[in-house]
């Protein structure tokens, strides 16, 4: 598959999903989607067209004073990366699990869940995986507003 | 399918002499781009900061005496320094080197591990200051 | 009285199951992380993994750096492998300030990378051979990797960390010196490899413990996402080197190692042929190195952006996505390492092999706990979990030893 059949199929997948579709880079696409709930179908879709296994899932917080707090979702095949971002309310983020789907998944999004705070629905262990077990509830080291012990260099 | 297929190594090795270095009863040539201990120019310096701002280890401080009369002391901290030599190539002016002989840094005190460079007045004026502090 | 009791242990229908805690500290293990292999005999039925002892929260703390001191931060990610993460990084930072690397710079961070691949396959052969009780194949090819140890101490200063890499260029030029001592140092050490790939694919014994052990089939090595030579033991033709070039490899093109067994023996073929992957590419590179600088001018603010950067690391793809607000901090740098992905296949492929064994498949997929200090992975034989609380191993001991158990 060459790059433009890569994005094209992965265009018509999403594009109902989409609220915009972006190429920052000639080998990325990002799909800004609308709804969480889509997740599952859209990553279903992106599997059986063979585009891309899950690479990575990166967390983002956009800053102290923004409410929501951004999950992306890294598809990568031979040189082409999709990118599924979502946005999450930061008062009470919420996506579903892919582990249905994608059981390697897992231990991404336990580690999006622990350090973001974001709830994944149906994660079938969602105990601690980097930090400590009594680490302390509500706690979520890579969110911006997280400053306990910082060291300033 | 074979049986001993490292006997010939083994019976090759019985007729050498061991490989061990015999540091440090023999000291061996180091290579030459090896990184050590931090060297300074005071002629060239002109007290910009690249080095102490680029230092991923916080090793370098610099302390500003007097801004107009460009007097300062950098303070060299040795046991933060990765050796990465960072601060070399971050000096616009070239005044910072890694020796490549200094590198048998051990040492059963702190004060070797703490090093000022600069004019011998400036030094002294930062050691008693500091002295002052602790006091 | 043995009799009785196992007779009472069959009316109760049960199989005697014991869990086999390994770690956080033990011998058999490198580095910290827990095992947990619950064994029936001598088969192991299920595999529970509990890592994130070495987690050092790296990820935070290149909020607080700028983009210069983030890099040598990264570079200790890990010890081995510390050069491609570096690498990764300051591609990704160039990429997004839109600063042109010199050719000559590129094809310097490619030969290095290439290097750290020997060094790091060599030291895995020996560790692996370790793990299988080869202890003589061990020792000689430790012995023989200090030739590319020593290469990278000429090349760099430093024989790990070797801090080649500045944003926007590199540190080290090559000039003829070294170059003749890479040369010779290749030459020996293609000779030693060919040597070694003839042990591992003909020695009797040590067949045995590697030939049809932990086979991946390639479509389980794709369901579990594995990376690297992991995959390619495999027949999975994952490379990004090949898929999508970085650095110097659109000029050197690398061409990919492939094995279709998927068992350990597989995955020492796949590592030692890569090996002479290495020296062809190393060989190709210093006869053609371009003639330019060494580095190019690297603003301290990088304009705003996101970027995202894959590399083949020695133990498989490595995923870097960085983030700028525009100032001399980075606003955020995820890391995926290949050990992440390579570990849930070994939790699954521990199941139904002897406990014995564990070790090599552990070892065969060349597990990096530095780089990958994160995860738990369950895999269940039957539908519910089978760990027991150290309390209920307990119980279960004192009520087994006070006959409270018929």
């Amino acid at each position: 598959m060459d790059m433009d059949t890569i994005f094209q199929t992965a265009q018509l997948l999403v594009e109902d999903m989409a609220e915009k579709i972006e190429k920052p880079d000639p080998d990325r696409m990002d799909v800004y989607m609308k709804n969480p709930q889509d997740l599952v179908s859209a990553a279903a879709g992106l599997r059986v067209k063979r585009l891309g296994y899950l690479a990575a899932i990166t967390g983002l917080d956009p800053g102290v004073d923004m409410d929501v707090l951004e999950v992306l979702y890294h598809f990568c095949t031979a040189s082409v990366t999709i990118t599924l971002r979502f946005q999450l309310p930061k008062k009470s983020p919420s996506i579903p699990s892919l582990c249905e789907i994608i059981p390697g998944a897992e231990p991404f999004e336990r580690e999006l869940s622990e350090m973001f705070g974001i709830k994944v629905i149906g994660l079938p262990n969602p105990e601690h995986l980097y930090l400590p077990d009594d680490w302390i509830e509500g706690d979520y080291p890579l969110r911006k507003d997280f400053n306990r012990g910082t060291i300033s260099v | 399918m074979k049986f001993g297929t490292m006997i010939s190594d083994i019976t090759a090795s019985l007729f050498k002499r061991p490989v061990t270095e015999k540091y440090p009863l023999v000291r061996y040539p180091v290579p030459e781009r090896l990184r050590g201990h931090l060297r300074w120019d005071p002629e060239k310096c002109t007290g910009c900061g690249l080095c102490a701002m680029d230092c991923p280890a916080n090793a370098i401080e610099m302390i500003v005496i007097d801004k107009k009369a460009k007097r300062f002391v950098m303070r060299y901290h040795v046991d933060r320094c990765t050796f990465c030599a960072q601060c070399v190539f971050s000096c616009r002016q070239g005044c910072l080197e890694m020796s490549n002989d200094t590198w048998e840094l051990a040492a059963l005190n702190k004060e070797p591990f703490n090093v000022f460079f600069g004019e011998k007045d400036d030094i002294e004026c930062i050691l008693a200051g500091s002295t002052a502090q602790d006091t | 009285m043995t009799n009785r009791k196992s007779e009472n242990m069959q009316a109760n229908g049960k199989s005697e199951r014991f869990i086999v805690p390994i770690g956080p500290q033990h011998p058999a293990l490198k580095e910290p992380e827990h095992f947990r292999f619950t064994v029936e005999g001598e088969i192991v039925t299920n595999a529970y993994v509990r890592l994130g002892y070495a987690h050092r929260g790296i990820e935070k703390a290149t909020e607080q750096r700028n983009w210069v001191q983030t890099n040598y931060l990264l570079e200790r990610i890990c010890g081995i492998c510390s050069h491609i993460h570096s690498t990764a990084y300051c591609l990704g930072v160039e990429k997004l300030a839109g600063v042109q690397v010199p050719p000559r710079a590129l094809a310097i961070r490619t030969l290095v990378a290439e290097l750290e691949r020997i060094h790091s396959h060599m030291l895995w052969l020996g560790v692996a051979a370790h793990e299988a009780g080869f202890d003589t194949l061990f020792m000689y090819s430790w012995r023989d990797r200090e030739t590319v140890m020593d290469i990278l101490e000429q090349l760099t200063g430093n024989r790990v960390n070797y801090s080649a890499n500045l944003l926007g260029g590199v540190k080290y030029d090559i000039d003829q010196e070294i170059a003749d001592s890479i040369l010779e140092g290749i030459d020996f050490l293609e000779e030693r490899t060919r040597h070694y790939l003839e042990i591992v694919t003909t020695d009797a014994l040590f067949l045995q413990r590697t030939r049809g052990v932990g086979v991946m089939t390639k479509t389980q090595a794709e369901v579990m996402r594995a990376v690297g030579p992991t995959a390619r033991a495999s027949g999975v033709t994952r490379d990004i080197r090949v898929e999508a070039p970085y650095a110097a490899y659109p000029q050197f093109p690398a061409r990919i190692t492939l094995a279709t067994n998927g068992d350990v023996e597989a995955r020492f073929v796949v590592r030692i042929e890569e090996l002479f992957e290495s020296h062809r590419l190393i060989r190709e590179i210093l006869a053609n190195l371009p003639e330019s600088d060494l580095r190019a001018r690297f603003p301290r603010r990088i304009k705003p952006g996101e970027t995202i950067i894959r590399v083949e690391a020695p133990r498989g793809e490595l995923f870097y996505f960085i983030k700028s607000n525009g100032s001399d901090k980075p606003e955020r740098v995820k890391v995926r390492t290949p050990t992440i992905c390579n570990m849930s296949s070994v939790v699954k492929l521990a199941v139904g092999h002897q406990l014995a064994d564990i070790p090599l498949i552990l070892a065969g997929i060349d597990p990096c706990f530095s780089c990958n200090d994160r995860g738990v992975i369950i895999t269940r034989r039957q539908n519910k979990p089978d760990l027991w609380t150290w309390e209920q191993l307990r119980q279960y001991g004192i009520g087994y030893y006070d006959g409270n158990n018929k």
